[in-house]
This record gives structure tokens, C-alpha cells and sequence, in this order.
């Protein structure tokens, strides 16, 4: 059994098809890639693995269980967590309230204890408070949880990012262009970290990365996606070489493969 | 005198009672509705009613108001929920309307145009200030927690709270019903304490002012939203001859609070037992701050 297995599955946007027939399996335990130019389609197939915009035609399962359909909420709680391109922190809450949020659905006190804020109710946010510092602690976010997202920069927005996603304990976790607005050396240590956590929490990530360099460097299988299309599926090694890659590259984004 | 005051106090809470009903609903989750009188009236009516044309007891009145509260708002909540921000604002206008409407068609009922006299005197300060203790308890508990802290995010990004895990649609629907609930009991209350209702109680503009008291007093602070309504509803009150200056005073606190404190008066503070214990010892070392 593969953690998860995506069957043909298209997306069109008024006619215009931003993915179409595309198909992965992603096994337990690793890091995958999915790249290709601007445009190719690569934020829309996140979008469709978590839930956020619906499938139109193909087959999506977890653990052979089929979540083609289920809305991002249940497939959150089935262990899919996900973080977005252009970040999307809650600036109303500080951070360490953005983290805990995406526990809320394993939180077991119900809204009538939180009326009179119930003892249940106090230990239950003791312990989450204490699990989320945890995670913060483990980016380095731990000074900041009582500020608001904005007052972070960029990549301190990103990494608050990861933390959430961690926070539900996901089997999958997609990375939408982590690195994207960092500078060489946090690009550098978000490789390490990126492979820190995939040792530690035992979880299989998926990765929609321009950076080549760090796509290269932690993942074993890469899927190349160009104008909606899979063009190639390989180890780094593998894809190097391949000639549709290339193509698909010098084409736009040129010397960046090398 | 001393019944002036007790009056003025009285009309001044239990429209508190209705801005905490709204804080829930728009200060917190980001959802306007210019209907909500609808469930002010709703429970008014349906104490009137109950006590009146049935000749029920009083408690169970204001459990009748509640349970009337939710079904209206279950019967606007679920279809409307779902839908964009400004359909569902023009949705509840739409229902605050039909509602004044159906009392007024139904005029054998509910008295239609000439209202309904003669309800019992059964409202008075101390029911009405406990009340507003309540739900002030209620909405603060549920702020500083896990309620609280979902209804931020769906105002915030309902996109990313729903990929967090957050059942965005049953989150909505709790807000409207609870909040609808708080509305219809403090109908109750009024129409207990005023003994006299007729279908205007509650039109659109009252609705929105709620609305505007809110965005004034900080939709992130509940101690905002009372401060504010408290101090807005006694003025109006007290100064009943010049009543149309609350109005003027309040759009130029709107438009000083828009262009000055984005954030609303009050920003993110609550008053707690915690900022007063800080505040003691402030005062204990002063040479700490310097
Ligand atoms: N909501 C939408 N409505 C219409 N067209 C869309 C929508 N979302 C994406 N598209 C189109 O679908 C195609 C694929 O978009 P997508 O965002 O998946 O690309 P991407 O590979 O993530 O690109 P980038 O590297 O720029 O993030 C693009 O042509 C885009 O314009
Ligand atoms: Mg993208």
C-alpha cells in the first residue's frame, strides 16, 4: 500500500486545462518533488490533493482510501497538511494561536464547556499551549508567540508556516514553493530542516520547489509537469538528463537546471 | 430620579446584551447581518405572545424565545451560510423585513401595527444585569478559547482555516445560532421590561448600528464592544433632548477610528483580573517602568 496514489486527475479553468491526466504515487517515508515552469500546473495539483479546489475528472486515494471528494477539512484530519505559495497566516491570531489551530479538530472539549471555560476545557488549552511551543521552539519561533504573523519576516512567516502544518502530526505534508522569497543561506538550512522532520516525525512530503539545487539535493523521485502535462518521472539523476526536461526549461526558465 | 436612572441602566444593558449578541457574529467571525432585529423582535414576540395569548409562565417564555431564536436562525443559516459575505448581509436584510412583514399580516395574532400592551412587568434591573453578566461570561470564555480562535480564522481566511482542519460551514452555523440565541433572549427581555412591543422595535438601522458599535469599540476586544455600548446607549438615554448628537458623535468616532485606529478604539486589549493585577503593581514600583 502506497501512503498515496493520485489517478489521472484533470482541472480545466474555463477551458483552459491547468493540469490534465495526472498521475503519482508517493510511498511512505520520502521526499518527492513535483517541478516544472510558471504555469505548469503545479499549485493546482496541491490544490486538488488537499481538498481546497474540486477534481474534475481522476481518482485521488490515501492509504486506499479515495478523498477525491472530501472537502480540506476531512482531509486535513486524515492526515494531509499543507502549506501555501503565497503564505496564508491568520493575522488576527498571534502566532502561536496559528499553530494550534490546525489541532482544533483533535481538541475533545465541546463548546458548552467552553461557556464556563470548564476545568477540562483549561487543561486540554495547557496542553496544547505546551505542544505548540513545542513546535515553535523547534523552529526557533518560540520569542515571537505572542506577536502577530506580520511582524515576521518573510522567511520567519514561512518557517511559522511549517510549524502549523506539523502541528496535526500529518503521514503527508505538502510544501508549496518553501523556499520561495528566502535568500541562499535560508534556502540552505530549510534543506536541513525540510530532511530534519521527514527523519523525526516518520512522514512522507511532497515538494513544489523552483529551486533546483534543493530539489536535487533531498529528493528521490521527481515528477516534471509542463503546460498541465507530466512529462517525466525520475530520480535526480534520472532527470538531469532527460531531454523533455530540458526542453521544457532552457524554454523559460533556462540556465536555473544546471 | 432614582427610576430614571434604573430605566436608563435597564435600556442601557439589555442593548449591551444585543451588541455582545452581534460582537460574536461580526467582531469575531466577520459576518454582517442587517437582520439581526429580526431575532430581537422574534424573542420579543414570542414572550409576548407566550404570556399574553397563552398565558404562560414567564421562564418558560424566555426558553420559548430562545428556541425561536434558533429556529430562525437555523431557517436563514443554512442556505445563507454558504453563500459570500455580501449575499448573506443582503439575505438577513431581506429577512429582517419579512419578518416586520408576517407581524404586521398577521395582525389578529400579534396586534400587527398597533403592537402588543400589556405584558407583564417581569424585567427588571437585577434579572437584566445578571443577564449581561452571563453572556459577557459566555462570549469572553469562548473568545480565549478554541470557539474563539476558529471564528478569528474564518474571518481572517476561510480558505486556509477550512486546510487547517476547521469545519468552516459548522463553524458558521454555531456562530448565527448562538448568536441568534443571545438576540431573541435579550427580546425577551425587552419586551418583559417595556411591556408594550409593536414591529418596529428592531429596524435594519438599529441592526446596523450594532454593527457600527462594534467596528468602534475594536472588533478583536469584547471589553470594546460593552465600553462602547455602555457608554453609547446611557448617553442616549440621559440625553434623550439631544439624541440626534449621540448619532453625530458616533459617525465622528466612525470616521476618526477608520482614518486614525484601524483597529477600533480598543485594539486588542481585555480587560482581565490579569491587566488589574498589573496595573497594582505598576503602581506598588514605579521606578520598574523607568
Ligand atoms: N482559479 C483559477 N482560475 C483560472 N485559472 C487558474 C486558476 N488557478 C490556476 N489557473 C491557471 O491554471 C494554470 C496552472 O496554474 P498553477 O497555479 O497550478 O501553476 P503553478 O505551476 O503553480 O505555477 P507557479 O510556478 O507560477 O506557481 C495557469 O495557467 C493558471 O493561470
Ligand atoms: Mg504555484
Amino acid at each position: 500500500m502506497d501512503l498515496l496514489r493520485v489517478e489521472a486527475i484533470s482541472k480545466n479553468f474555463g477551458g483552459v486545462a491547468a493540469i490534465s491526466n495526472f498521475s503519482m504515487v508517493q510511498p511512505y517515508n520520502t521526499i518527492s518533488a513535483i517541478i516544472g515552469p510558471n504555469g505548469a500546473g503545479k499549485t493546482t495539483t496541491f490544490n486538488m490533493i488537499s481538498g481546497v479546489q474540486t477534481v474534475d475528472t481522476g481518482k485521488i486515494f490515501l492509504e486506499d482510501v479515495e478523498i477525491t471528494k472530501l472537502p480540506s477539512h476531512k482531509i486535513q484530519r486524515f492526515g494531509v497538511s499543507r502549506t501555501f505559495q503565497n503564505i496564508r497566516l491568520i493575522e488576527g491570531l498571534s502566532v502561536i494561536d496559528n499553530v494550534k489551530l490546525s489541532y482544533t479538530s483533535r481538541l475533545t472539549y465541546t463548546m458548552f464547556e467552553e461557556f464556563i471555560h470548564s476545568p477540562r476545557v483549561r487543561k486540554n488549552e495547557t496542553v496544547l499551549e505546551d505542544i505548540a511551543m513545542e513546535y515553535l521552539e523547534f523552529f526557533d519561533l518560540s520569542k515571537y508567540a505572542k506577536s502577530k504573523p506580520k511582524s515576521l519576516s518573510y522567511g520567519l512567516q514561512r518557517r511559522l508556516e511549517l510549524a502549523r502544518a506539523l502541528m496535526n502530526e500529518p503521514k503527508l505534508l505538502l510544501l508549496d514553493e518553501p523556499a520561495a522569497g528566502l535568500n541562499p543561506a535560508e534556502t540552505r538550512e530549510l534543506m536541513g530542516t525540510i530532511q530534519k522532520i521527514q527523519e523525526q516525525k516518520n512522514l512522507s512530503i511532497i515538494i513544489v520547489e523552483h529551486h533546483m539545487d534543493l530539489v536535487m539535493k533531498i529528493c528521490s523521485i521527481i515528477h516534471v509537469i509542463d503546460f498541465g502535462k507530466k512529462i517525466a518521472e525520475g530520480t535526480p539523476q534520472e532527470i538531469i538528463k532527460n531531454k523533455a526536461v530540458l526542453q521544457a526549461y532552457l524554454g523559460d526558465m533556462g540556465g536555473e537546471i544546471c | 430620579m432614582f427610576y430614571f436612572f434604573a430605566n436608563v441602566l435597564e435600556t442601557t444593558l439589555m442593548y449591551t446584551i444585543f451588541v455582545l449578541s452581534v460582537y460574536l457574529l461580526s467582531g469575531l467571525t466577520g459576518f454582517f447581518s442587517l437582520g439581526h432585529g429580526a431575532f430581537i423582535t422574534i424573542g420579543a414576540y414570542t414572550a409576548g405572545l407566550a404570556t399574553l395569548r397563552f398565558g404562560l409562565p414567564i421562564w418558560l417564555a424566555f426558553i420559548l424565545a430562545i428556541v425561536m431564536g434558533l429556529v430562525g436562525g437555523l431557517i436563514i443559516g443554512v442556505p445563507t451560510l454558504k453563500l459570500r459575505r455580501d449575499y448573506f448581509l443582503l439575505i438577513t436584510f431581506g429577512f429582517g423585513e419579512m419578518v416586520r412583514a408576517l407581524l404586521l399580516w398577521t395582525s389578529q395574532l400579534t396586534g400587527g401595527a398597533m403592537g402588543m400592551a400589556g405584558i407583564p412587568y417581569a424585567a427588571e434591573l437585577p434579572l437584566i444585569a445578571i443577564s449581561v453578566v452571563v453572556v459577557l461570561f459566555i462570549i469572553a470564555n469562548l473568545k480565549r478559547s478554541s470557539f474563539g480562535r476558529t471564528c478569528i480564522s474564518i474571518r481572517d481566511d476561510e480558505l486556509a482555516a477550512q486546510a487547517m482542519g476547521i469545519n468552516v460551514y459548522a463553524h458558521k452555523i454555531k456562530v448565527f445560532l448562538l448568536s441568534a440565541a443571545i438576540a431573541s433572549y435579550g427580546g425577551a427581555l425587552l419586551a418583559f421590561n417595556m411591556t408594550f412591543i409593536e414591529p418596529n422595535l428592531f429596524d435594519w438601522l438599529e441592526s446596523a448600528r450594532l454593527i457600527v458599535i462594534i467596528f468602534v469599540g475594536g472588533i478583536n476586544s469584547v471589553t470594546g464592544a460593552l465600553v462602547t455600548a455602555l457608554f453609547y446607549y446611557s448617553f442616549g438615554e440621559l440625553f434623550r433632548f439631544a439624541n440626534v448628537w449621540r448619532d453625530v458623535i458616533l459617525a465622528v468616532l466612525v470616521i476618526l477610528v477608520i482614518i486614525f485606529r484601524s483597529q477600533g478604539l480598543f485594539g486588542n486589549f481585555e480587560l482581565s483580573p490579569k491587566w488589574i493585577k498589573s496595573l497594582f503593581n505598576r503602581r506598588k514600583s514605579p521606578k520598574r517602568g523607568a
